[in-house]
């Protein structure tokens, strides 16, 4: 059945047509509808964050959180004076940058390949989600035994092949790549999904004009594909950076930070800072730093994304 | 541009979510309830994890429900790798169970917080008479905190098997502990020592490491100084690492992993305490208790570390009266004798002793109850609040030798300057 376009909207309220009733609702629904989610934030994150900043100017121990005195910036200069914390530092950038370029890549590889028509695809993209799926306290301890020096399977088949055995959890020149592999392994699946569905967006014709162009499948990814993807692996840039930077429980399962600090990120010293030390003011002023990283991040992708639109505007 | 900041304003309240906050408060129960009303007694300990014997110690501590009918007992079980932090959590937040089971490197911590009751007048003439020496270590500050639950000892043992398999003897000093390592692990295949040797066991890798200074005359302190750098430790460490580099340890193994291998007859010898050694032997047909051979650490002096465990009332507790009831209970004779035949080869609050047919059954006991006459926690005396800064700080360089290749001295001196720094002296 045909719609006269014309006549569609009829008998909806026009923004000329609303009374002043009308107005101030609409006026107000906006902040009607984002109440709901502002007094959850209030309540669940802005309160505990808040508490969290002035716990990192008192002495607050962990068994005692409400207890603590005000000791004004003590903890800030006890942590920028520790040649430690500059290691934890750069273990957490290094971390972080491996984790989201080898997971955008690991990602995007996969999410073109399960974008073609092959027989077997919806399985494969069954399994490649699994690592995502699976639960990361499972993964991490099968990955320890995986890794294990005597008998786990990666030595073996390292030592088959006559690149001999490694610690790959023991030695600090293998801990970090190990972790950044499993992190890599672990959350590929997302940037997977999020490339496969922008690819799906990507209009069929410009493949076809591309390739009556004679164009090969390089240039096709490079000049089509690629351009469409960019908004998308933007954000899920900034996204997997956030969660690199927070991540936790892979790097605490697999090492505890170790061995010799090799993988103990700023997260880590948080945790044993607070758990461990039981030290909360110490603990809540390494998270405060480890808050700045995640907003210098969102900065640089705001940064770039305006950038980005000023390049658009001119072409 | 103020669409722009709205975003920008949207991305990082998405950023914030990585800081975690941390709450507290709540008051705890008044715990005025008289005993005799009975209720709920929470009981957190790591124990009721283990294998069988997790068990037998259950059915001794709840025995407490025919004393007092009107009382349950409810078990807290937490994994030994997140008791302290898992317990401090609760405790902070003024909650918690309302018994608990404390290993005494975290007792001077709970001690300074005053989140534990102090017991001083719980036990009656009769009881305190019957407490043995162990019970000075639930000592803090002039106040009985605790009571002595058991105390574990150390020795070096093996699986017998194994070692007439690889041709060797029960080895009495480091040169043949390490040579009879290496002929396990050529003659056998499977690895000839385990020890736990990483960061990731921090806590209760510091209990274990404690034998080597210990074994060769060092310690951690001395006459209120700490003395992580002197010549005998550095001698341990040097020891330490020989064993490391051998080949035959099972490097990169947790304690969890390597007790597995044990307890499958797929390990040679190990250096751990009769309460790990029990809970691998026990009801195991593949290494019965009578396949495990033991002996004094083979190192230069008898000492060795002992890990201490105490049992004391959560100050916040739902049901204090009926807490203080059980440990009442729990330290007449029957109780006790009941403790003894659960907790096996250790030594527990009292003199009792595990019947004559446990250790008719694991030959190996009296090999470890010796061992207490020689033993010593792991808190460095004179810093006990300050242990677990010290032990991150010493064990972190350790593992800069083991792993790293540091020489044992520099690192230990680098230990030392910052153990000072942290405990502040």
């Amino acid at each position: 059945m045909a719609v006269d376009v014309a006549t569609a909207g009829a008998g909806l309220p026009t923004r000329r047509g609303r009374g002043p009733r009308g107005r101030a609702g609409h006026r107000a629904a906006p902040y009607v509808f984002a109440a709901g989610a502002a007094v959850y934030l209030a309540l669940f994150t802005a309160t505990p964050l808040l508490n969290g900043l002035w716990l990192s100017f008192t002495d607050a121990k962990l068994l005692d959180p409400t207890g603590g005195e005000f000791v004004g910036g003590d903890n800030y200069g006890a942590l920028l004076s520790d040649p430690r914390f500059y290691d934890s530092l750069q273990v957490t950038v290094i971390y972080s940058l491996a984790t989201v370029a080898g997971s955008l890549l690991a990602g995007t590889l996969a999410a073109v390949a399960l974008n073609q028509a092959f027989r077997g695809r919806a399985l494969a993209r069954a399994v490649l989600t699994f690592p995502w799926a699976a639960p990361t306290v499972a993964v991490s301890l099968i990955f320890v035994w995986i890794f294990n020096n005597d008998n786990g399977i990666l030595n073996r088949l390292t030592a088959a092949v006559g690149l001999g055995r490694h610690g790959w959890l023991t030695e600090p020149g293998w801990a970090l790549p190990a972790v950044t592999a499993v992190s890599i392994w672990k959350v590929f699946p997302f940037v997977m999904l999020v490339v496969l569905a922008a690819l799906q967006t990507v209009p069929q014709e410009l493949y076809e004009s591309a390739r009556v162009d004679g164009a090969g499948g390089y240039v096709v990814f490079r000049r089509i594909v690629l351009p469409h993807l960019v908004p998308t692996l933007r954000v899920v840039a900034l996204l997997m950076t956030i969660w690199s930077l927070r991540r936790f429980e892979i790097i605490w399962l697999l090492t505890q930070g170790g061995p010799v600090d090799a993988t103990n990120t700023v997260v880590i010293d948080v945790y044993r800072e607070a758990f461990v030390n039981s030290d909360l003011g110490l603990s809540a002023a390494t998270g405060a730093i480890g808050l700045v990283l995640s907003g210098i991040a969102t900065v640089v992708y705001f940064v770039l994304e305006r950038r980005a639109a000023r390049k658009e505007a001119q072409i | 541009m103020a669409r722009r900041l709205s975003r920008l304003a949207a991305a990082t309240a998405a950023a914030v979510l990585a800081l975690a906050g941390c709450g507290g408060g709540g008051s705890g129960g008044s715990g005025g309830r008289p005993a005799a009303e009975g209720g709920e007694l929470v009981f957190a300990n790591w124990q009721w994890l283990e294998p069988n014997r997790g068990d037998q110690i259950w059915q001794a501590v709840s025995a407490y429900q025919r004393a007092n009918p009107k009382a349950t007992l409810k078990q807290q079980a937490i994994p030994r790798g997140d008791y302290e932090s898992t317990l401090k959590t609760q405790l902070g937040a003024r909650g918690g169970p309302d018994l608990l089971i404390i290993p005494d490197t975290f007792l001077p911590e709970l001690g300074d917080s005053g989140i534990l009751e102090p017991l001083d007048d719980v036990l009656d003439a009769d009881r305190r008479k019957a407490l043995n020496a162990t019970n000075k270590g639930g000592m803090y500050k002039g106040k009985q905190l605790a009571y002595g639950w058991e105390v574990v000892n150390y020795a070096l043992f093996w699986n017998t098997s194994l070692l007439t398999q690889a041709g060797v003897r029960p080895p009495t000093d480091m040169p043949s502990l390490v040579a009879a390592a290496k002929a396990i692990k050529d003659r056998t295949g499977q690895p000839g020592f385990a020890v736990r040797h990483q960061i990731r066991e921090e806590t209760p890798w510091w209990i274990d490491f404690a034998n080597w200074p210990y074994g060769f005359g060092g310690g951690w302190s001395a006459g209120g100084k700490l003395t992580v750098d002197t010549p005998e430790n550095v001698a341990a460490v040097k020891a330490y690492k020989q064993m490391y580099d051998s080949g035959a340890m099972a490097v990169g193994d947790d304690a969890s992993t390597f007790r597995a291998k044990f307890k499958q007859g797929k390990l040679g010898m190990m250096i751990d305490n009769s309460s790990a050694l029990y809970t691998m032997v026990n009801g195991n047909t593949t290494l019965p208790s009578t396949g495990v051979g033991a002996a004094a650490l083979p190192f230069p002096t008898p000492r060795s570390s002992q890990a201490g465990f105490f049992v004391g009332v959560n100050k916040n507790a739902k049901n204090k009266q009926l807490a203080k009831d059980w440990i009442r209970w729990f330290y007449g004779a029957d109780a006790q004798d009941k403790a003894a035949a659960a907790l096996g080869a250790s030594v527990i609050g009292t003199d009792a002793r595990p019947p004559a047919s446990f250790v008719t059954a694991n030959p190996w006991v009296p090999v470890f109850q010796k061992q207490a006459a020689n033993s010593a926690g792991a808190v460095v005396a004179g810093f006990e609040s300050k242990t677990p800064q010290i032990r991150h700080a010493v064990l972190t360089e350790i593992e800069k030798v083991l792993v790293s290749g540091e020489d044992p001295a520099t690192a230990l001196k680098r230990a030392q300057q910052e153990a000072e720094k942290v405990a502040g002296k």
